[in-house]
Parts: structure tokens; C-alpha cells; sequence
């Protein structure tokens, strides 16, 4: 029997072991990522690669360490790097001895599925539509959830109490395998997390939208955790790009694209691949929601999230909001990203204060 | 009268610059081009740009500077596609709109948007939307497009005799339309491989192909080969690459590492913060462990010391004519 892995992206390895599983396959989950996964890319990926194509590289040294043989990974088109990097991945694992198959799954299903018959064996298409349903409802549980507690931290009653609660549903979530039960643990969950509710920790609602690019908005080790950073300096916080949102995009369900799109349209005129225009277009559109600043995320060298950082200034200055835009690499180190953040934080509240619509203590 | 108009000798200048000349001339502008690469140039461009673009950015925004109060027009082509497929980097997708949010009062630009991947004659239809913008007639622009279309063929042909895209830019001004450039052999043979708009920049490549040339060495550039021989030299990676540029480099690489037994050596030229090129490299300088082909990585930014580089070179070479006897 064949062991599936695959890469860590935030809540990704709940609904990808969902999904295998259902069919029916062994899955090894990578061991959750750490300095080790990290030393472990950076040793061998390409010295300019992004941050994501290292961690991912890690990821898989570890996980066929632990006895995986088949690797499944994304692929795409261009022009982001993502696109390639599965190819570059291979190569270098090749080259260092590693055993493995690897599968890209392409924007193309038909082709993806007879690649996954070629590489398992005929599966039955209702087994699949089975675990597609399954997944995608983990998935967007998942989202809802997440949603909320970013949104719940900044006004729990007691310290970490939010981070407790959703450690503890991502791990039944993780168990259970019946939608009915998704369903129960979703309702039980938003009771709780609305419980939890008390007064703003700074007095005030500071509301921070995240842009970016997905795997750095996704992964809590490599952003170092920043939406809790900012949850405990007493922030609201929303993203718009999650895995739901990812997959209707990618599968033309849903009309957002179109919305940020024209909101972009006054700044950049086109789509430069990964997530470019969503950070402009997402950041017009949280100024016109009123929210008071926007947080910027991406890997160093990304090329796209460098397109929008250099219009964002514009999209700053004419929308009037403030955008702080971080770039990550392997060395980044969570006490001078703390700092900027409190910084970003006090100045928001203190924009705030200036317009008159509050009063501090 | 607005009548002219400004290119930028940076990025896509290496890759067309005579039928873009000949084509602007054509409607009736007076081509203006900012002066080669200086300190000055690389300095007022790093000032504006945001840290992490790659060097050639940072030096086409220097260029543009340079020609802001000369010029009424500004030809900022916004490169996306050159057919089914494939891309160009990202950055070149926002190009015009990153200039916009750098610099306050451009003059006006001239952004055709470059994509290739639908239509019937698809560069014809661009320049007659370039003839409506200028308000010019039908019939001049398409006449000024088939002349473009020709002197373009005459640029390639000069380069595939061997010549950089420099020498033929030069050669075509002096309205020189061929000349072989000999293959000396016994001479030592070397691939100088990375984007045009690297190599052929004396500034930012600290004129290496002349260092090569006066050390009596063979060299082969990118823009040298033939289209088809580089295209079917990059399906030798399973995956197809992506991004037309750079599958130019990559096809190149392996053309010469698999299908030319003359070759020494391989000097792969990248600029800091080149994201495609961070990629090409790693599969490149695999395929040449296999076929153990000396290769030297040379990444340029904004600080790179001549001397530096230079010392690097002689020891390289030094070591392919150290090999070369060996054998």
C-alpha cells in the first residue's frame, strides 16, 4: 500500500487527510513544522526560492523519513513560482537519494484524475465525489471557525482562552468523519467562542485587515503567528484568503475575483499571478469597509506580492489608510516583528483619537 | 505639437529595440533614448524602487527618470504573454503601474498591453491600437508595423550570426545588415548565460562579455540561438517551464551542456531578487554536475565591486584552461 504526504498549509492537513483517507489510501502527515523543517529547506532548496518552497521541501524530507512514498503537491501555470516548484522539488530530491513519486495535481481534473488512477489504481468517481463532499465541508467549517476567532481575540475575557477553544476544536474536527457531526461541533463551537466575548482590550475596536500572499496568510509558524500578535494587542482581524476561498476562485464558483478585480482596476490594470491583485483589491475594498489599517504579508523575493508593493503606497495614500507591508525570510525573528507591530497598533489607535470619533483614557 | 517620444534603455529595450524605433519613427515621434547605464541612472532608480525588486528594475526606473522632462511620450510596453502557455515575470505585468506609484508627473505613456495568447495577427491589432492613441491613419501604421516586422527579422538574424544584442543594435545603426563572427577552435568556449537585459548592460555587468572577448575566448549568448533548437532543448525538463525568458536561459543551458560537445565552460549571470531565475539556476547547475560542466554563478546586485568580479572570472577561466590541457 502506497503512504500519501503532503505539504503544511495552515488547516490544510485536516481536510487533505480527510479527503485521502476517505478513498481509502494511507496518509503520513508531515511532522508539524519546526526550526528543524526549515534548516532542512534552507540546506537544500535554492538560495533566492521563497520561504513556502524551503518549508515545503522540508516537509517532505521529513515526511518520507517517516515512511511516505507518494508526494502530492500543487501545480499550476504560471507565472507565481508555486507553479514550478513541484518540478524543482523533485529534482533536488532526486538528487540527494531520496526515494518517492511525486503527483502535481494541474488545473485541469480530467488529467489529474486519470495521473491519481496511474499512480493507485481505478477508484470508483462516487468514492471521490464522497470524500470531495466530506473535505469541503471540513474545509469550510474550518474557515467559519477560524473567521470567528480571529475576530474573538480581541475581546476574550480571559488571556488565551480563544486559542484554547480552537486548539480543541481542530483536533475533534480532525477526528470525526460524519457531516452530521461537523455540523454539531460547528454550532457548539461559535456558542462558545461567543461566550468569550468581553470589552476590547484597548478600549477601542481596532479593526487590521491581512493581505498577502496565501501560504504566508495560511501558515501560523512561518507568519509567526501574527494574527495572535495582534489578537493580544487587542485587534480584530480579517482575512480574505482562505482555503475555501482559494478553491472557488481556482474552480470558477464564486464572483469575488470579479469584485476585487474592479476594485484593483483604478491601480494595477491586470492580474500578475498568485494573490497580486487580491492584495490591492482587498486593500481598497477594507478602506472603503472603514477598517482602520491593513497588514501586508509575503515571502521575500515573491514576485507578485512585490508588484503590489510597490503600487500599495499609492492605493495608501489615495484611499486614505495605512498599510504595513512584511516581508518574511528565514531569518525573520518574532521580537522585531512584535515591536513593528505594537507600533502599527498604537498608531491606529492614535489615527483614531485624532479624527475625534473617540476618546481614550 | 507633442512629437516625442522617450524608451527607457533598460529590460525589453535588449530584446526590440529596432522595430520599436523604426515603428515609432514611422508614426511620426522623434525616438528619444535615455543614455547607457551610469552610476547616476542606478542610484535615482534604487532610490525609488521598493528594496526587494530585482536589480533591472531598479535600473529601468533610472532610465525612466532620466527621460521625464525630455520627453511627451513615455513607450512603457506592459509585457504579459508571447503566446499559449507562457509568461513573462510578473513584474513586467505591472510594470507601468508600479512607474505610476513611483513617480508623480509622468508624461503620458504609451502601454500596449502585450498578450499574445488569443487573436489573429495579435501584434498587428496592438500597434493599430498604439496608431489610435496617436491619432494616426490606418494605412501609416500598418505600413510603419510591416516595416517594424522586418527590421525585427533583421535583428534576429544579426544575432544568430553571432552577435550580442548590443553589437547588432549597433550594427543595424550603421545599417549593416551582416556579418559572420568566426568560431575560433582550440580557443577556450564559454555559455555567458542570463537575460539580455543583464549581460548586455555594461553598468550592471561590469562589461563582462568584452573582459571574455579580449581574453581570446569564445562566447555564447542567449540571443544567439535559434528560437526551435532552444525550445526543443527545454523540453528536456518533464514539466514545461513557464516563462518564456527564462525558458530561453534554460534551453540555452541545455542546449549547449547536451548538444554541443565544444563547450568548457557555463557562466550563469543573475540579478539579485530574480524569481524565476533562483529556479533555472538550481536545474541547471543539476544537469551540469551530471554531465560535469564547470559552471560559475554569478549573482549582481546594486554593490557588486568590479575587482571582485573580475578575480572570479580569471579564476575560472583559469580552471577551464587547467582542464582543457588535463584532458
Amino acid at each position: 500500500m502506497k503512504k500519501i504526504t503532503f505539504p503544511h498549509m495552515g488547516n490544510l492537513d485536516i481536510s487533505a487527510r480527510a479527503f485521502f483517507s476517505e478513498l481509502g489510501f494511507d496518509v503520513i502527515i508531515p511532522p508539524p513544522i519546526t526550526k528543524k523543517t526549515l534548516d532542512l529547506g534552507v540546506k537544500y532548496g535554492p538560495e533566492f526560492a521563497c520561504l513556502p518552497l524551503k518549508i515545503n521541501l522540508g516537509n517532505f524530507i521529513e515526511a518520507i523519513e517517516k515512511g511516505a512514498d507518494v508526494i502530492v503537491m500543487g501545480g499550476g501555470c504560471g507565472p507565481c513560482r508555486f507553479g514550478y516548484y513541484g518540478e524543482v522539488q523533485k529534482e533536488i530530491l532526486k538528487e540527494n537519494g531520496y526515494q518517492f513519486e511525486m503527483f502535481m495535481l494541474e488545473p485541469n481534473l480530467i488529467y489529474d484524475y486519470y495521473q491519481i488512477r496511474k499512480i493507485f489504481g481505478k477508484i470508483s468517481i462516487k468514492k471521490i465525489i464522497n470524500a470531495v463532499k466530506i473535505t469541503w465541508k471540513k474545509i469550510k467549517t474550518v474557515d467559519i471557525i477560524h473567521k470567528l476567532v480571529l475576530k474573538r481575540r480581541a475581546t476574550e475575557k480571559k488571556q488565551g482562552q480563544v486559542d484554547k477553544l480552537y486548539n480543541k476544536f481542530l483536533k475533534e474536527i480532525d477526528k470525526t468523519m460524519f457531516i452530521d457531526n461537523i455540523d454539531f461541533l460547528m454550532k457548539k463551537y461559535i456558542e462558545m467562542l461567543n461566550d468569550t466575548r468581553g470589552s476590547f482590550k484597548q478600549g477601542v475596536e481596532v479593526k487590521i485587515g491581512i493581505v498577502g500572499e496565501i501560504y504566508l496568510v495560511l501558515e501560523p509558524f512561518v507568519n509567526l503567528d501574527i494574527e495572535n500578535i495582534l489578537g493580544n494587542l487587542g485587534a480584530s482581524v480579517e482575512k480574505k484568503i482562505y482555503l475555501t476561498s482559494w478553491l472557488e476562485h481556482f474552480l470558477h464558483l464564486s464572483y469575488e475575483m470579479v469584485r476585487i478585480k474592479s476594485a484593483a482596476k483604478k491601480y494595477l490594470k491586470n492580474s500578475v499571478g498568485g494573490h497580486g491583485i487580491d492584495s490591492i483589491g482587498n486593500t481598497v475594498l477594507f478602506a472603503n469597509r472603514n477598517f482602520d489599517g491593513v497588514i501586508q504579508l509575503a515571502p521575500f523575493t515573491c514576485m507578485p506580492e512585490i508588484v503590489s508593493q510597490s503600487i500599495i503606497p499609492r492605493v495608501s495614500r489615495s484611499e486614505n489608510i495605512p498599510v504595513l507591508s512584511l516581508f518574511y525570510d528565514e531569518h525573520t525573528a518574532d521580537a522585531g516583528l512584535k515591536t513593528r507591530l505594537e507600533a502599527f497598533v498604537d498608531l491606529l489607535i492614535r489615527k483614531k483619537e485624532m479624527k475625534g470619533s473617540i476618546s481614550c483614557v | 505639437m507633442k512629437n516625442k517620444v522617450g524608451i527607457p534603455r533598460g529590460l525589453m529595450y535588449y530584446y526590440y529595440f529596432p522595430s520599436w524605433k523604426i515603428f515609432l519613427k514611422e508614426m511620426g515621434l522623434k525616438v528619444i533614448v535615455s543614455p547607457p547605464t551610469n552610476k547616476k541612472i542606478l542610484d535615482n532608480g534604487v532610490k525609488i524602487a521598493v528594496d526587494d525588486i530585482c536589480l533591472p528594475f531598479k535600473v529601468y526606473y533610472g532610465h525612466v527618470l532620466e527621460l521625464l522632462d525630455k520627453v511627451d511620450y513615455l513607450f512603457v510596453p506592459r509585457f504579459i504573454s508571447l503566446g499559449k502557455n507562457n509568461y513573462v515575470c510578473p513584474k513586467f505585468m505591472g510594470l507601468p503601474d508600479m512607474l505610476r506609484s513611483h513617480i508623480n508627473d509622468l508624461p503620458e505613456l504609451i502601454e500596449p498591453t502585450i498578450d499574445l495568447r488569443k487573436g489573429i495577427m495579435p501584434v498587428r491589432t496592438i500597434a493599430h491600437k498604439i496608431g489610435k492613441q496617436l491619432n494616426k491613419n490606418y494605412i501609416t501604421t500598418e505600413l510603419a508595423y510591416w516595416k517594424a516586422v522586418k527590421k525585427h527579422k533583421e535583428f534576429k538574424r544579426l544575432q544568430q550570426q553571432g552577435h550580442t544584442a548590443v553589437e547588432s543594435i549597433n550594427l543595424l545603426e550603421k545599417k549593416q545588415l551582416t556579418m559572420e563572427k568566426k568560431i575560433h577552435n582550440g580557443r577556450l568556449s564559454i555559455a555567458v548565460l542570463g537575460h539580455c537585459y543583464i549581460t548586455n548592460d555594461k553598468y550592471i555587468s561590469m562589461d563582462m562579455i568584452n573582459y571574455l572577448s579580449e581574453q581570446d575566448i569564445n562566447i555564447f549568448t542567449v540571443e544567439m540561438f535559434n528560437n526551435c533548437i532552444l525550445e526543443k532543448a527545454a523540453t528536456r525538463q518533464s514539466k514545461k517551464l513557464f516563462w518564456i525568458y527564462n525558458r530561453e536561459v534554460m534551453g540555452s543551458a541545455f542546449h549547449m551542456i547536451y548538444d554541443r560537445e565544444q563547450v568548457d565552460g557555463i557562466i550563469q549571470v543573475t540579478a539579485f531578487g530574480c524569481g524565476p531565475d533562483s529556479l533555472v539556476k538550481e536545474l541547471v547547475e543539476i544537469k551540469c554536475k551530471h554531465k560535469s560542466i564547470s559552471v560559475l554563478n554569478l549573482n549582481l546586485d546594486e554593490h557588486t565591486g568590479e575587482a571582485g568580479l573580475i578575480t572570479r572570472l580569471e579564476a575560472f577561466i583559469d580552471l577551464l584552461q587547467r582542464k582543457k590541457m588535463m584532458a
